[in-house]
């Protein structure tokens, strides 16, 4: 017997928009070249979907996750340069379905 | 006439429009589960993902595939609001982190929170990262007491995969395996469980 996380989602309404938190994660520092991208997962049913949390500097992807659909999806970078470059680029959904479509965040600090 | 049939379509609009909208509104509001919070977009905190320092532990580790550099392994920890986390990368000393192109090491803050997944809605969880910068990928996640075993299959070939005493597995795969097309692989993550059935957990 084969199935999938996704039968286990509940069968609410309407998702919130953008549904859960997701983009640059600065950590301690807005400066100290360590950041992540990240889609946290949730309590709603579009957790229940795949995520992409790529993660790269000025408009230069480096680092691509991808996380099913039970875990936060999270990429790491450290000792890259400048933070304020920092790039995250993130996703979710499935096979023609978008909980949000692929997309990018700045730093904080953006400087370009 | 003509200007008293347009007045009163005006009149019927703007009285049916608002009772509309608050139909809507209450059909939506029955429906909706109310957020704990607001979702964010852009910058975000750790939040409730945050690690408790304390609760990490090292397992997992693995060679490089090539060779190169130290070895891998994976970190697991609480979060603040009570997940299990895992974050992976190069194992040095008793410390999982960042190695960057200089050598320099940053052991992994898991004060920032990593791949988390709540074990107690969900039997296991899972994320294929890949690393253009040296060409390796890497499949870590965290199984639950109910899983019996993983396995991973990238480009047709499956292997299994070791889960560790707190849960955490972790597969690193070389450059060999990169799709040429868009640096992306075509990578399966399936979980086995004790009751004999299996769960696609990246496919």
């Amino acid at each position: 017997m084969r199935r999938s996380l996704r039968d286990r989602r509940g069968q609410g309404g309407p998702l919130p928009v953008n549904c859960v938190n997701h983009g640059l994660v600065h950590g301690s520092s807005t400066s100290d070249s360590a950041f992540h991208s990240r889609v946290e997962g949730a309590p709603y049913d579009c957790a229940w979907y795949p995520s992409r949390c790529d993660l790269g500097q000025w408009n230069n992807v480096f680092t691509y996750g991808n996380a099913g659909r039970s875990a936060t999806c999270d990429t790491f970078a450290s000792n890259v340069g400048p933070e304020c470059v920092g790039l995250s680029r993130t996703g979710k959904g499935d096979v023609g379905i978008y909980v949000f479509a692929y997309h990018a965040h700045w730093a904080h600090s953006r400087c370009f | 006439m003509l200007l008293t049939r347009k007045a009163l379509i005006t009149l019927g609009i703007c009285l049916c429009a608002p009772i509309g909208f608050a139909m809507a509104t209450e059909i939506a509001g029955d429906h909706a589960p109310p957020p704990p919070q607001p979702a964010q977009h852009g910058v975000l905190e750790p939040g409730q993902l945050a690690g408790v320092r304390g609760s990490e532990s090292v397992e997992q580790v693995t060679r490089d595939p090539r060779g190169e550099g130290q070895d891998w392994g994976i970190t697991v920890f609480k979060s603040k609001g009570g997940q299990t986390c895992v974050a992976r990368g190069r194992k040095v000393g008793k410390k999982v982190g960042e190695v960057d192109p200089d050598g320099r090491f940053t052991e992994y803050p898991i004060e920032d929170g990593a791949t988390c997944v709540d074990l107690t809605v969900a039997p296991a969880g899972a994320q294929v990262t890949t690393d253009t910068r040296i060409g390796r990928t890497t499949v870590h996640g965290l199984a639950g007491p109910t899983v019996k075993a993983i396995s991973v299959t990238a480009n047709g070939v499956t292997e299994p995969v070791l889960i560790g005493p707190r849960g955490g597995f972790l597969h690193v795969l070389g450059p060999e395996i990169l799709a040429p097309s868009d640096g992306r692989l075509r990578v399966q993550v399936t979980a086995t469980l004790k009751d004999g059935s299996t769960l696609s957990l990246i496919d």
